[in-house]
């Protein structure tokens, strides 16, 4: 009790007191029925005067109905800024005229709650009436997730539901009737129109996976541009090994057709062919006006390029044996000093730079005789080293005075690197058994001496000695790591065994027998790689899945995938592929953001890896949900129809609060009613007073 | 002055003869041939040394400096890539020798003869016998040996006029190479030599040199 009401009690005890008081010196004037009665009528009034000072109040509930809301889902996906609306309106302008002031949804407003809300890939509450420009990605599902929650929240009677209906995943109408179950009816208003877009693309290549180098290859390209029946395009297209073309597209009536594209790849490897439309003005989508599809290059010939330092009689020798091997075809170059490079096979002519011989590129085997890194171009360097680090080629160096000074990056591709050379009587010993180059023992012992050898440092992993001197100096050494294929022979006189007056039939029989079988070995076929990666589209549009095959040999039983991008702002994404067929596997990786992702597959066997490929996707922004014009009507007829409710027209939107079902809320409210409070109150405590004061004149009291 | 001449000669000879293993570490080796018959093997005795030289700075070529003198018949003949030989007058192998050079140029050795006027009428029979399943034939101008490194478009220069007529160029060859390079009516040898030696004119001495290197190129990349 505050001190206002202890005030109060305080005074009406006072006041009772004096009427007592009173009262009681006027017993004897008044009579006791007159006494009790104007007892009656104070006692009530400061009773009365008692309650207002202590202020009681009654507590109640009851029932009240309110107008169910409407709960309004407007779609601010990229597919919003499509123009196919009539006289080229955009669909994102026609959903803002909704929201503007004195615009239809405050007409709503004022006759039933409204709650509104955006979505793409997100329900979001709308706060500001401007409709913000979404995601890339429409989620119909998570949309309508999170509007059932919503609707069980507030008790919505109806959801107004404002889109184009187009899903990235692609949602069937049957999925969409599966997501009605616990929504209010839901209204559809279908959003856009059937003018058709502007937008010109390559729906896709077909090409050959595996092709021979040197070989036509001839491919196929699906183009479409619905604005351009009849027309024909030119279709530009290039690939990695430089080549570069352009075909015809004729379009047929609705818009699509195809054209042929043919290229001879040059060199083994992959190569990556990319075609491209040119851009229509106001393309809708220029970001798919490209596509490029990886392509597997086998070698189509075994291809030897030798260089060689200087003219000497060991090349003169070599070139005559590789001349007689039919089954090679042969580049050899010779840099001759001051005269610079010459390419002495298949044609004798000059050369600006060793990588401009014939094949260049293209070796499965190069062989290096005594050169230094002053004899060898950067270019040339860098393609020798490329190509045999990447296996795709092997490499056979030749010893010599100058070989200790060959680039750094072919030499670390050596079994071992090279020291100085030196000059003295060099005698050979079996090689070892087992050995790639065996022979017989007696075939190099008993063999001319050579007249030199460079000394090497300590074998590098996976390598060997296939021949060694007398006193046990390596002569012939080998590395096959499983990529890196290389051999060293660390003397420039092999040519003795030829040129020799002790020599015989079987020194020059050794002499072939022994670079066919270092070539043999050397270019003997790879294994196939465990697991080779293709993907039929390189540029992939954002919010589209990214499709991913992979070819296995038989032990894999496993293929992990992951998915990194080149900048480190997006999270790396894992998936496992799945078996296809027989030696093939896929995989669908989610949506990427947009970049250029680095694929990597890494094969297992028995739970160890055994081989890994790689690719590069680009990733390009844009939402493949925006290539067709109109709205998805089945998928819009589906959910109004299973919800209870129906497609509405855009035009009659301003209807639509008639054709919702008038549905109430049920609520119940608790109230407090305070007693000895307000002007009733006040009026009866006057009444008794005043009916007090008028008896008492009466009585003669006053 | 043709007696000290012929001392000079001798001296230079006997001097190269001494250092047949002043070859160094990788380097290859060339010699003059010592043939029998008569003929003065030794013309022309700074020909050699200075085409070396010349191939040496021009083309790059790892050559000892001094060619070596060899025997036919001597087994040290298989440690030379190129042989030279020149003369005026007669040039005979016995049977041994014979079977010796054979080997050597069949086995991957080369021989550059160069008619110094008179060798030619004792050269051929020799070559008959020397080879007789292989003829000597003239090569054609568009063979690697007239455009390996310099390009002679109508085959040989003509360096010293013995008697009229253009040079030509011969050839014993073996599975697709040249083996055995004969050069008549065009004397290299004396453009080769020092200037002071017979005063060719300096772009007559030039296209020697040109072609001496062309053959040596020709027998180290073949």
């Amino acid at each position: 009790m505050g001190p206002g009401k202890l005030a109060a009690a305080g005074l009406t005890l006072v006041l009772g007191g004096w009427l007592v008081w009173v009262g009681l010196r006027r017993l004897a004037v008044l009579g006791r029925a007159r006494l009790l009665t104007l007892a009656a009528l104070r006692g009530a009034a400061v009773s009365l005067l008692a309650l207002a000072a202590v202020g009681p109040t009654w507590q109640g509930v009851r029932r009240v109905s309110t107008p169910s809301p409407i709960l309004v889902a407007i779609d601010c996906s990229a597919s919003m800024d499509l123009p196919d609306l009539e006289g080229g309106r955009r669909r994102r302008g026609a959903l803002s005229r909704l929201l503007s002031p004195g615009g239809l949804l405050e007409a709503w407003a004022a006759r039933r709650p409204v709650e509104v809300y955006r979505f793409s890939d997100l329900l979001l509450p709308l706060a500001h009436r401007e409709l913000p420009r979404g995601g890339d990605v429409t989620d119909l599902q998570v949309a309508l997730d999170q509007l059932r929650a919503e609707a069980a929240r507030s008790g919505a009677g109806a959801i107004v539901l404002l889109t184009d209906g187009m899903d990235t995943e692609g949602l069937t109408a049957a999925q969409a009737a599966h997501l009605a179950g616990g929504l209010p009816p839901v209204y559809c208003v279908p959003v856009g129109g059937r003018a058709k877009l502007a937008n010109r693309s390559i729906l896709g290549l077909s090409f050959p996976r595996r092709v021979a180098a040197g070989r036509a290859v001839a491919g196929w390209a699906a183009v479409t541009s619905p604005t351009e029946a009849g027309a024909t395009l030119a279709l530009d297209w290039r690939t990695s090994d430089g080549q570069r073309g352009r075909t015809s597209v004729r379009l047929d009536a609705s818009g699509t057709g195809g054209g042929r594209l043919s290229f001879i790849p040059s060199r083994p490897g992959r190569v990556r062919l990319e075609a491209r439309v040119a851009s229509l003005p106001g393309d809708m989508l220029p970001e798919d006006d490209a596509q490029a599809v990886l392509i597997e290059v086998a070698p189509a010939e075994r291809r030897v390029v030798y260089l060689d330092g200087h003219p000497r009689p060991e090349l003169a020798c070599l070139r005559r044996l590789l001349m007689r091997m039919g089954e090679l075809a042969v580049t050899l170059a010779v840099r001759k000093g001051a005269g610079g490079w010459w390419q002495e096979l298949p044609t004798l002519a000059r050369l600006g730079d060793p990588s401009a011989a014939h094949g260049y590129a293209s070796a499965t085997l190069y062989v290096l005789g005594d050169l230094d890194a002053g004899g060898l171009s950067s270019s040339a360097i860098e393609t020798v080293a490329r190509r045999v680090s990447s296996g795709e080629a092997a490499l056979l160096v030749l010893g010599g005075p100058r070989v200790p000074r060959l680039p750094v990056a072919v030499q670390r591709l050596l079994p071992a690197s090279v020291e100085e050379y030196t000059s003295g009587v060099v005698t050979l010993a079996a090689a070892p058994r087992g050995s790639p180059i065996e022979l017989s023992g007696r075939s190099f012992t008993s063999l001319p001496a050579l007249a030199g050898l460079n000394a090497v440092g300590p074998l590098r992993p996976a390598c060997q000695v296939a021949l060694r001197t007398a006193s046990g100096l390596p002569v012939v050494l080998l590395r096959d790591d499983g990529q890196v294929r290389s051999g060293f022979v660390a003397t420039d006189s092999l040519y003795r065994w030829l040129l020799s007056a002790s020599a015989d039939e079987a020194s020059a029989g050794t002499y072939e027998a022994l670079w066919l079988k270092l070539f043999a070995w050397l270019l003997r076929p790879r294994p196939p790689r465990p697991v080779t990666l293709f993907a039929s589209r390189l540029i992939a549009l954002a919010g589209e899945p990214v499709v991913v095959e992979a070819e296995v040999v038989g032990s894999v039983e496993a293929v992990g995938l992951e998915a990194r991008p080149e900048k480190p702002a997006a999270a790396t994404v894992k998936a496992a592929m799945s078996r296809a067929g027989p030696g093939l596997m896929t995989a669908s990786l989610p949506p990427l953001p947009p970049g250029r992702w680095l694929i990597t597959a890494r094969a297992s066997a028995r739970g160890k890896q055994v081989g890994r490929d790689e690719l590069i996707i680009e990733v390009v922004r844009q939402s493949r949900e925006t290539r067709w014009p109109g709205p998805n009507l089945p998928v819009l007829a589906a959910l109004a129809r299973a919800t209870g409710g129906r497609l509405v027209n855009y035009d009659d939107l301003p209807r639509l609060p008639d054709m919702l079902a008038r549905t109430e809320r049920g609520e119940t409210v608790s109230y407090r009613l305070p007693v000895g409070r307000g002007v009733p109150f006040a009026g009866f405590l006057m009444l008794l007073l005043l009916t007090d004061w008028l008896l008492r004149r009466r009585w003669g009291l006053v | 002055m043709r007696t000290q001449l012929r001392l000079f000669i001798c001296v230079l000879v006997v001097l190269s003869a001494w250092e047949p293993g002043a070859a160094q570490s990788g380097q290859i080796r060339v010699a003059r041939l010592k043939y029998g018959g008569g003929g003065d093997w030794y013309a022309n005795p700074t020909s050699v040394p200075r085409l070396i030289a010349e191939a040496r700075a021009r083309a790059g070529l790892d050559l000892a400096s001094q060619p070596d003198i060899v025997e036919p018949g001597s087994p040290r003949l298989f440690e030379y890539a190129v042989v030279f030989a020149t003369g005026h007058g007669r040039i005979a192998f016995d049977e041994a020798e014979r079977r010796n050079l054979r080997r050597y140029l069949l086995s991957g050795g080369f021989l550059h003869v160069d008619d110094n006027y008179g060798l030619d009428e004792y050269f051929r029979p020799e070559v008959r016998r020397l080879f007789p399943d292989k003829p000597l034939v003239e090569l054609p101008y568009s063979h690697p040996i007239y455009h390996c490194f310099y390009d002679f478009p109508r085959g040989l220069p003509k360096i010293h006029e013995h008697h009229g007529g253009p040079p030509h160029g011969y050839a014993i060859i073996h599975q697709g190479r040249v083996v055995l390079f004969y050069s008549f009516n065009t004397d290299l040898n004396d453009g080769w030599e020092a200037p002071e030696v017979h005063k060719d004119p300096p772009e007559v001495r030039e296209q020697a040199i040109r072609m001496g290197v062309n053959i040596l190129v020709y027998a180290l990349t073949h």
